[in-house]
């Protein structure tokens, strides 16, 4: 009854009332002292909340709103990317996987914050994010797709010019790119520059870490670094790491579910230590963990939930770890 | 800052002025942010959905005049371009998106005007800022923005009997969190002073 009320007092304030409810809530406030109390403090709730959302940079953003109203070639911002190419395109994909890192990523978002759509002299480019514990599926220009995982960020343009398709990158991604010999597909993140000759892969650079690493589940891909001439060719199946510091190359083989289960919602650990699981569900959940003591335990956790709650997962990991839990919003406290 | 009927602005952005449109953007873009936000579940994509559908509004400014009612032209656009971008770019993985959270700041509007307690105001805020984000999203599109129930049912996909509810459960919610202070200052108006204005008023009535 008194949600009812409530439900009433409010049609009353925003004036919604129909003639009858009208008649029933002046009537039941004038019928005790209690009832009019009640509506009087609804009423200076309804008084004092003018409230409004504020945006920081709106000079910037009508700015640029005016800017690209008036250029000269006058097409509507394509934000929704759905210009996917007929189905006889994508005849060959390249599957890749590419990660790159963090620091960069928060550099370029802190350098040039909001600037989602950046007008260069002909091209739009279309920047898209993902923040911690999200992920995303994006459709390119070409018809090619990428899932992004957590933190990571990728800048393409609007629409890519006939002789190549130029993408910047920083994260992890999985590629699977349509196939076009005449017109390269060239993933740039940090100092390399991945040439896609039709295939999917891997790509993982977060910038705390010191590599980058390419992993090519099919088709066939080049890479090279900046300063170095030779291009390392990928066969399906090979991983490649690029070691910032040195400035040099290592190759190996990877499993492939290893490395694309976080693409099928997966979250595999695999003799991770406790810096890892921790640091694998802060970036999965978009959390972050308060410890009761500093300490570091040894850990060696393997373990793989697919689309699975985080209160689940902890109570698993919790359940061989001995500790215990507790989740409040976006903090989880562990206490030993 | 002096109140701009959007229906007078839009005469003025028909006939090209941007200080108009300018004021118009101020007017609607926060919030049409945040129900984008909503709508597409984060704030980044929001930006530029609602920068696009100003873009157009822009460039078909000589047809505006045609428009009823901007504010519901607006919402409807942005509600169809956060439903589009929401279908090409799906989060592909459910449960671990957070679909709820638009990271925006809310402001007390005009914290100087002299007669609104502003110290009230603020505790206001805080406990609007705490309703469960879809009751929070209806009740300020109904209360700061003055949209219809029927309006906010059609935005947000939900029945006229739902934004109902969200109406009377945020003022379940921000009376129980803002009981305790409306006491202590109701404690300190004078009770007299009314009695005595109801008397007199009632005279008033009584003899004319």
């Amino acid at each position: 009854m008194e949600e009812r009320i409530n439900q009433l007092i409010a049609k009353h304030l925003a004036g919604e009332t129909t003639p009858q409810e009208q008649k029933f809530i002046e009537r039941w406030i004038t019928e005790s002292d209690h009832n009019l109390h009640i509506y009087q403090s609804v009423e200076n709730i309804w008084k004092n909340s003018k409230t409004k959302i504020k945006v920081d940079n709106s000079d910037q953003v009508f700015n640029k709103i005016l800017e690209k109203a008036e250029s000269k070639e006058s097409k509507p911002l394509n934000i929704s990317s759905s210009t996917i190419p007929p189905g006889f395109r994508i005849a060959a994909t390249v599957i890749l996987f590419l990660a790159a890192g963090f620091i960069a990523f928060y550099a370029y978002k802190y350098t040039r914050p909001e600037d989602e759509v950046i007008a260069d002299d002909f091209t739009q480019f279309v920047n898209k994010s993902v923040g911690k514990g999200q992920k995303l599926k994006i459709h390119l220009p070409d018809g090619s797709k990428v899932w992004l995982n957590s933190e990571s960020e990728i800048s393409y343009p609007e629409r890519f010019s006939d002789t190549a398709r130029n993408v910047t990158f920083t994260g992890e991604a999985f590629f699977e790119v349509v196939s076009d010999p005449k017109v390269p597909f060239i993933i740039r993140t940090g100092a390399l520059n991945t040439s896609v000759l039709g295939t999917s892969f891997n790509l993982r650079h977060y910038e705390e870490e010191d590599h980058i690493n390419v992993s090519l589940v099919s088709g066939s891909v080049s890479v090279t670094s900046d300063g170095q001439i030779k291009a390392h060719l990928l066969k399906p199946g090979e991983n490649i790491t690029y070691h910032n510091k040195e400035n040099l190359f290592t190759k190996d083989t990877f499993n492939l579910k290893s490395v694309t289960a976080w693409k099928d919602g997966i979250l595999l650990f695999e003799n991770n230590s406790y810096e890892e699981v921790i640091h694998k569900l802060e970036r999965w959940y978009g959390v972050e963990f308060i410890m009761n003591k500093n300490m570091q335990p040894l850990w060696q956790f393997s373990a793989e939930f697919q689309n699975e709650y985080l209160e689940i997962v902890l109570e698993s990991i919790s359940y061989s770890k001995k500790f215990d839990y507790k989740i409040d919003q976006k903090k989880v406290y562990l206490t030993f | 800052m002096a109140y701009f009927e959007p229906d007078i602005l839009l005469k003025l952005i028909s006939k090209g002025d941007k200080d108009a449109f300018r004021k118009l953007f101020d007017r609607f873009y926060p919030e049409l942010i945040n129900y984008s936000a909503y709508l597409v579940g984060s704030k980044f994509p929001a930006e530029e959905i609602v920068s696009s559908v100003f873009v157009s509004l822009w460039k078909n400014r000589t047809k505006l005049t045609k428009i009823n009612n901007i504010k519901t032209y607006l919402y409807i656009s942005v509600k169809h371009k956060s439903y589009n971008y929401h279908r090409d770019n799906q989060a592909f993985i459910s449960g671990t998106i957070d679909l709820d959270e638009p990271n925006l700041k809310m402001v007390v509007e005009n914290p100087e005007s002299l007669y609104l307690d502003a110290e009230l105001q603020e505790k206001v805020l805080q406990s609007i800022d705490n309703l469960p984000p879809k009751t929070k999203l209806v009740f300020r599109m109904i209360k700061e923005e003055g949209l219809k129930y029927r309006e906010v049912a059609e935005m947000l996909d939900i029945s006229v009997k739902t934004v109902e509810v969200h109406m009377g459960r945020a003022v379940t919610k921000l009376r129980s969190a803002l009981d305790p202070y409306l006491n202590q200052s109701a404690k300190s108006e004078m009770p007299v002073s009314k009695i005595a204005n109801f008397i007199i008023s009632s005279l008033f009535l009584f003899i004319f």
